[in-house]
């Protein structure tokens, strides 16, 4: 597993969430200029998984206007504080929708 | 006979203290938890500032913390007990009662000099500075002496420090951290020096999360690239890194035992309730042979583990050597109460297996717990050492 999520970008819409199991793991959304939307993961607390938090991406953000990548998990938290802090070292910033999260994030550099 | 402990009775104030920790647990931490994601391991800042707030009314707060730098003088058998009351919630292994009883700060900063407790001790104590402990490298860990490889040459007033650390906690959101680095020729003990390392010093990275068992409380991998640090931040002698508060360092042992304990009384408790209104076949479980042994079981290896944490705690107390007390405490306990999980966990079937109850969780942080602090198999070599040493009785 490398550090930076490495599967495909996917174009969002309704055979995404169809494909996808009721898995555990995460996710990154990115508009189609390259901005990173949000960041988030199917914990244990999930009613469907992957699945179910795809579907809720596709309510928030419409079928195929934005693009999604996931990968699936049990690590979930450590992975989602760890893609967080990336794009904090990668932008500056959290992704414009993950601003209200009440985390306590730490610094990492990669490599 | 030296060292038995006959009386089994905790004082009045030891009851109280008892039981106002567990009714702590159960009537502030545990409904929290309902909102939580089952691996969580923090609470949001307002409510851990409320339950400071609960503990420091109760006298609690800094329990490790040595009295003579403000803790609140609480005696290691009884800080046994609290221990074994606070882990009793989904998160209470690696978070007891979510870090509201505050933390001790680094142990080997207890004996640093005067100017390094100004720089680094106090303000961690006041809460405004984090440190991380790094020992492990990817070269080893059970035998550090040997397996350093980190290097620490002097320069100057300075020294240089190049190598890697893994499996290191909290790094990524600390201050400053205690690393052990090879300063002598020779491989052993005598050429590790230990350094007081800031975060924002150059050359220091955080190259990346290590993913484990353990869901949150993540490790971290760390590199120290031709990281400049000062003289004075050597921490204790050079050359003799590791002969740094060694009697802390086994005295944390028992309440890493005693946490271990009380997750091992809740899977117990959980599993006989289970067990009492599981139907199979027309009857309850609890009827069933195959059940009740494992509940005795499960029973004898608590009862084991707490006698013997409770009987290091207490020597502890009474400034003896406690040495071989504490690893055969942290070997037993550990041991136990992954039994006791895995046997819970086989009564409630299928449940078990599942996120909607703890059981799955403490499965998993307690596999690290025998590997932690001092392996399984080193706890063995030590209690070894003692036994045919003959100093042990």
């Amino acid at each position: 597993m490398g550090v930076r999520l490495d599967s495909p970008w996917q174009l969002l819409n309704a055979s995404v969430a169809e494909a996808v199991g009721g898995y555990l793991g995460v996710y990154e959304v990115r508009s189609f200029d390259g901005n990173y939307l949000r960041i988030g993961y199917a914990g244990g607390k999930s009613q469907y998984g992957l699945r179910g938090e795809i579907e809720c991406l596709l309510e928030k953000y419409g079928a195929e206007c934005v693009d999604v990548r996931f990968e699936i998990t049990s690590s979930y938290l450590s992975r989602y504080q760890e893609l967080l802090m990336l794009h904090m070292h990668d932008y500056g910033r959290l992704p414009r929708d993950n601003a209200e999260d009440p985390l306590r994030l730490g610094i990492i550099t990669p490599a | 006979m030296e060292g038995v402990v006959l009386d089994l009775e905790l004082s009045p104030e030891q009851v109280m203290i008892v039981e106002g920790v567990r009714r702590f647990v159960q009537e502030e931490i545990v409904p929290l938890e309902t909102d939580l994601d089952p691996d969580a391991d923090e609470l949001p800042i307002e409510e851990l500032k409320r339950l400071e707030t609960m503990v420091k009314g109760m006298g609690f707060y800094g329990l490790d913390i040595p009295e003579e730098f403000g803790g609140p003088g609480i005696d290691l058998v009884t800080r046994t007990l609290m221990a074994i009351e606070m882990s009793q919630h989904r998160a209470g292994l690696y978070s007891p009662c979510y870090k509201s009883f505050g933390g001790a700060g680094l142990a080997q900063l207890y004996e640093a000099t005067e100017d390094q407790k100004e720089r680094y001790l106090f303000p961690t104590l006041r809460g405004e500075m984090r440190g991380f402990f790094a020992l492990t490298e990817p070269s080893g860990g059970s035998d550090p002496a040997r397996a350093i490889q980190m290097t620490a040459v002097r320069d100057g007033d300075n020294w240089i420090l190049n190598g890697t650390k893994l499996y290191i906690s909290g790094a990524d959101r600390a201050n400053y951290g205690i690393v052990f680095a090879r300063t002598g020729e020779t491989l052993g003990r005598d050429s590790i020096t230990c350094f007081i390392v800031d975060t924002d010093m150059d050359g220091f990275y955080v190259r990346r999360i290590v993913h484990t068992l353990r869901n949150s409380h993540y490790a971290t991998e760390l590199q120290f690239e031709n990281v400049s640090v000062p003289n004075r931040n050597v921490l204790g002698e050079v050359n003799k890194g590791f002969a740094i508060a060694n009697d802390r360092l086994v005295r944390q042992r028992i309440p890493y035992a005693a946490g271990c304990i009380g997750v091992a009384i809740r899977a117990q408790e959980m599993a006989i309730d289970w067990a009492k209104n599981r139907e199979t076949f027309g009857a309850p479980l609890s009827t069933r042979q195959a059940i009740q042994w494992m509940i005795v079981d499960n029973e004898i290896d608590i009862r084991q583990a707490r006698w013997l944490t409770l009987e290091a705690a207490a020597k502890a107390d009474r400034g003896n050597n406690y040495r071989a007390e504490a690893a055969m405490a942290k070997l037993v306990a550990t041991e136990a109460a992954g039994r006791v999980v895995d046997r819970s966990m086989q009564i409630f079937g299928g449940a078990g297996m599942t996120k909607d109850l703890p059981l799955e969780r403490w499965y998993r942080e307690l596999r690290i717990r025998r590997v932690g602090e001092g392996a399984s198999e080193i706890q063995r070599i030590i209690l070894a050492r003692e036994l045919i040493g003959g100093s042990f009785k």
